[in-house]
Parts: C-alpha cells; structure tokens; sequence
C-alpha cells in the first residue's frame, strides 16, 4: 500500500499518527491493541519453535521468504500489544529490499515516544524483534513456493 | 470501630495502612503523573525510613569490618551485626543465634544447602524430594545436584485448588530421600503449605526439610522450633530490608555435621600452609565480608515489622486479598488461581482471552504495578496451562483503595481487550 514511498516515508507517517496520542495514557497502547487486533491471520506454519525469538514475555515468531528481491515476512504474538508492535514493524519492513532494510534507521519508536513508554523488558522484545528482522534480510531465506 | 474492637479481642492492633504509608518515602513518588499503586511486593517490598536511616547510619557512625580489629568501630559494627544475628533468633524462634547463617538472599542459601548436600550427602541413585509449585530457586538447585550426582528428583504434585497432594507424601518419601526442598508459601498461588505435618512426615522418615520462607516471613508469625524443619531460608529484601541480605537458618546438629562450602577469611580458627581449622558455626559458612549494613538494616526491618504486629499485619493482607478476589469475581471472565481459601500475600489471574502481559502493560499505564509472567515458576504455569498470569502482592502499605483502583483497571481492560 506505502510502497511507493521510502522506508523513512513511512516512519514519518507512523510518526505522525502516534503523536496525537497523550504520552502518559493508555490510549497508544489501546490503539496498539486496535492494530494487533485487526492484524490478519498468520497463516499455518508459522507458530513453529523455528520461528520463535526468545527475549520477550510475550511469544513472539517472525519468518520471511526473499521473493523478487523483496523480503515478505510474517508475524505473530499471543499479546495483543506486541501484534500491535509486529504489525508497525511489518508496515515498515514488509515488501522492502534486504538493502533498505539492513540500511534503515528505526526513528520512529524515539521519535514517537514508544520507546520511553514501553518497559524496558519490553523494549528489549522491541529491540530483539527488530534485529530478528535484519537478521533475515541478511540471510535471504529462498521463497520455498517458487 | 467494630473492626477495631474485634481486633483487640484477638489481641492484635488493627492497621492503619494510610498511616503507615507515610513510613515509606517511595510511595510519595508518582509515575507517568499518576500516585504509586505498587502491587508487586512479592518481588520485593519498598523500605521504610527507619531502614533506611539505619543504613545510612551504619555508614555514618559505625563503618568498618567486623570480627577484625580491636578498634572501637569494628567492636561497635561487630556488636551491631551480632545484635541483628540475635534479632533474626528471635524473629524465626531458633534456639540459639549460632544456627543463623547469614547469606546473600533466598537463592544463596538454597544454593549453599544443595552445594553441600551435592558434595557431602547425594550420591548416585538417591532421590531428593521437591514440590511442583516450587519457584525455580527452589528447584534449579536440586536439579543441578541430582544430574551432577546422578540422583533422582521427584516432584509432589498440587492439585486443582493449588494444594500439596499431601496425601502422596508419603508414597514418594523412599529410603533413598536425602533432602526434601517445599517452599512454604507459594509466590504464584499464595498456598499456605501445611509444613508443620509436612516436615513432621518427613523426619519421621528420616528425612531432613528444608522450607523456602521467602514468601512467608513477612505475612506471617513464623516459628522455626514449631515447624522443627532442618533448614529455613529468606531473604531480607522481601520484607521490608535492604537487597543482598538473606538467612539460612539451620539446626545446630546439622550445622556442626556440614562441612563448609566455600573458603576464605573470617571462617577460620587457626591456619598453616598446609591445612586450616574452621570456625564453628555460623561462621564456617560465612566466608569474606558479609553484607554488614545490610544485616543491620535487617535487624530494622524486623524492629519495625515488630511494631506494627504480624497478626495485624496477617489481618490487613487477608482482608485485601479477600477484598480483591470478591471484585475480581464480580468482574467476570476473571481466573483466579489459588486455594479459594488461606491466600497469603498474593493473588494471581488472567483476564479470559487476553494475554496477562497485555494486561499488566495497561495496568502500568495506569500507575498500577503488577507482576506478569510466569514468575520464575514455569512448571506451575504448565500445570496452569497457561503462558502466565497478572499477580497482584500485598504488604503492610497498600489500601482498599488501591484494591478498588486495581480491580477499576482490570475492568477497563476488559473493556479494551
């Protein structure tokens, strides 16, 4: 939907959207649970001890497939609040080049605040989540359905 | 008024949580603008002022080493760690203070048991006999120990209530058992074991006991003499002390039978090149300076939870964790886990369908503290069967306000959720 804009494109919007919340409430984290919530269905095969990262309390698991040099991933989490964060990350991630992807700078969480609103037990999730990503954009998983 | 009077019956002054909030200076403190509603005192309790003045006085008036010089520091300060040694007797009831070790905390205690029992007691095809609502201080040890030495763990199950299946006791105590480790309070379920009979089965068996207090001794009376267990261990930041504190308390006979478990100053009596005399206990076990302001601060700690009354303070926590499972029931789609009745200190839930890290997120939000996860007991939430729960935990502080605050969250939540 954003491709044609940039990575940092992207960022800015999500910028843009999150600001307007206050930063002492809740209600970032009712919009978190609004995007988990009507993030679609993961598929089968994803829930897989592969494709789970360790480092949040909540079960995260992210794979992706490198089609047409562009990554597609896929995510989950049993909470609400990290499908939320997934799904933010996949907005800017999704359908990117591996290039773009291990060049980009995430600015949006410090931008947004998200970072010092979420727990650092969380933001450690946050962060591994993050690097799982470029680890994959580093590794190119071959898109087994081709 | 009635409340009051019904107190003074008992015997015991009614608390005034209001009133000892004020105690405390980190409750004044608020977050993201909203007052303090801590609920994670399981995890460890905030420290009131006359702690916290006694260790600052510690490093003001007394600092130096203790059992060392001849100095009038070192006899003040070894005169003030002494003392706290004498004050943890009295509070646990042990016979003489030589049977107080003091240790880094919970987890350093079990360790040094389960060291010396690994070295000395366990060997290939013995059992060691632990619970299954254990926190993993309490079982990693025990683990450890069993693999190293070839041994056997076995595990007394709870049942559907968060109770000891005490009636399979027996069955599971052989000839082989050479140690059974039982937390007496669980910091998940809030079961109040029945250790008296527990330890009285076991030592009837020949087997010595030991109980993790780290969830009890700052909810209830507890008395080392009467539950007559081998081993008794806590830590002093879960009641009201500083960290890095802690006690193994440990019967004398077994004590002087033990050999140490780690080497170094202070646990000696005489030393040549080629061999060394150890001290008696405790301090054969006491190796290296110890946490000396911290234990002092915890002869404070005990000072003031003294003042207050461990009845009363038992009444006030009942009477919360009471209050709180009432609203979270009238909530709806809320699990309670637990024995329905006798919770100590905490309750533990999830709200149906949701994740309790989402829950304990927006109940941050709103200034409330709680603990989320599994709380170092993965092999309860397995029993549970599920990925953790919200915990709410009491101390001597917290209000029926906050109950009602808590309970208002968890309302709202489900809302959002």
């Amino acid at each position: 939907m954003e491709c044609a804009l940039t990575i940092d494109d992207v960022q800015k919007r999500i910028v843009e959207e999150i600001t307007r919340f206050d930063e002492e409430g809740i209600e970032l984290y009712e919009y978190l649970v609004g995007l988990g919530r009507d993030m679609t269905a993961s598929g089968r095969g994803l829930r897989t001890d592969e494709n789970k990262i360790s480092g949040c309390q909540a079960s995260v698991w992210i794979s992706a497939r490198a089609a047409d040099g562009k990554m597609r991933y896929r995510a989950d989490s049993d909470a609400l609040i990290t499908k939320g964060l997934l799904s933010l990350l996949l907005r800017v991630f999704d359908g990117r080049s591996p290039e773009e992807i291990l060049e980009a700078e995430l600015f949006f969480i410090e931008r947004t605040g998200l970072k010092a609103q979420l727990s650092p037990v969380r933001r450690t999730g946050l962060i591994t989540m993050i690097n799982r990503m470029k680890e994959l954009a580093e590794e190119r998983p071959p898109d087994k359905t081709l | 008024m009635v409340l009051t009077a019904l107190a003074e019956e008992k015997g015991f002054k009614m608390i005034n949580a209001e009133k000892i909030r004020l105690d405390f200076p980190i409750l004044e403190e608020k977050v993201g603008g909203k007052p303090l509603v801590y609920l994670d005192n399981a995890a460890t309790t905030h420290k009131p002022g006359a702690v916290l003045d006694r260790l600052i006085e510690f490093y003001t008036r007394m600092n130096s080493n203790v059992h060392r010089g001849v100095h009038s520091l070192s006899r003040e300060a070894s005169g003030a760690y002494e003392g706290a040694r004498e004050t943890v007797r009295s509070f646990i009831g042990a016979r003489s203070a030589k049977e107080v070790i003091f240790t880094r905390g919970t987890t350093d205690g079990i360790n040094l048991i389960a060291d010396i029992f690994r070295e000395t007691v366990i060997n290939a095809g013995d059992e060691v006999l632990v619970t299954e609502m254990e926190h993993h201080s309490n079982l990693i040890p025990w683990q450890a120990a069993c693999a190293k030495k070839g041994a056997v763990l076995k595990v007394l199950p709870f049942d559907g209530e968060g109770r000891l299946k005490t009636d399979e006791l027996d069955g599971m105590l052989t000839d082989k058992t050479r140690i059974m480790a039982l937390s007496y309070i669980s910091n998940v379920l809030g079961t109040e074991n029945p250790v008296k009979d527990i330890v009285r089965t076991a030592r009837s068996r020949g087997v010595p006991v030991l109980v993790d207090g780290a969830q009890a001794v700052q909810h209830i009376k507890v008395d080392v003499r009467e539950l007559d267990c081998d081993f008794f261990v806590f830590s002093g930041h879960k009641m009201y002390a500083p960290t890095g504190i802690g006690v193994l308390y440990g019967k004398k006979e077994w004590l002087d039978r033990l050999s140490p478990y780690r080497y170094g100053g202070g646990m000696v009596n005489s030393v040549s090149l080629d061999r060394s005399e150890y001290a008696e206990a405790p301090f054969k076990f006491e190796a290296g300076t110890g946490s000396l302001a911290e234990a002092v601060s915890l002869a404070a700690a005990i000072g003031y939870m003294d003042s207050i009354g461990m009845e009363g303070i038992k009444e006030h926590e009942r009477r919360l964790s009471e209050m709180l499972c009432e609203r979270l029931a009238g909530i709806g789609g809320v699990t309670v886990y637990g024995p329905p009745s006798g919770r100590r200190g905490v309750v533990s839930f999830n709200l149906e369908g949701a994740h309790p890290y989402d829950v304990g997120t927006l109940l941050d939000k709103m200034g409330i503290a709680v603990r989320t996860g599994t709380h170092c007991a993965e092999p309860v939430m397995k029993r549970l069967g599920v990925p953790g729960t919200v915990r709410a935990s009491f101390a001597v502080y917290n209000t029926e306000k906050e109950i009602e605050k808590l309970a208002g969250g968890v309302k709202k939540i489900r809302a959002i959720l």
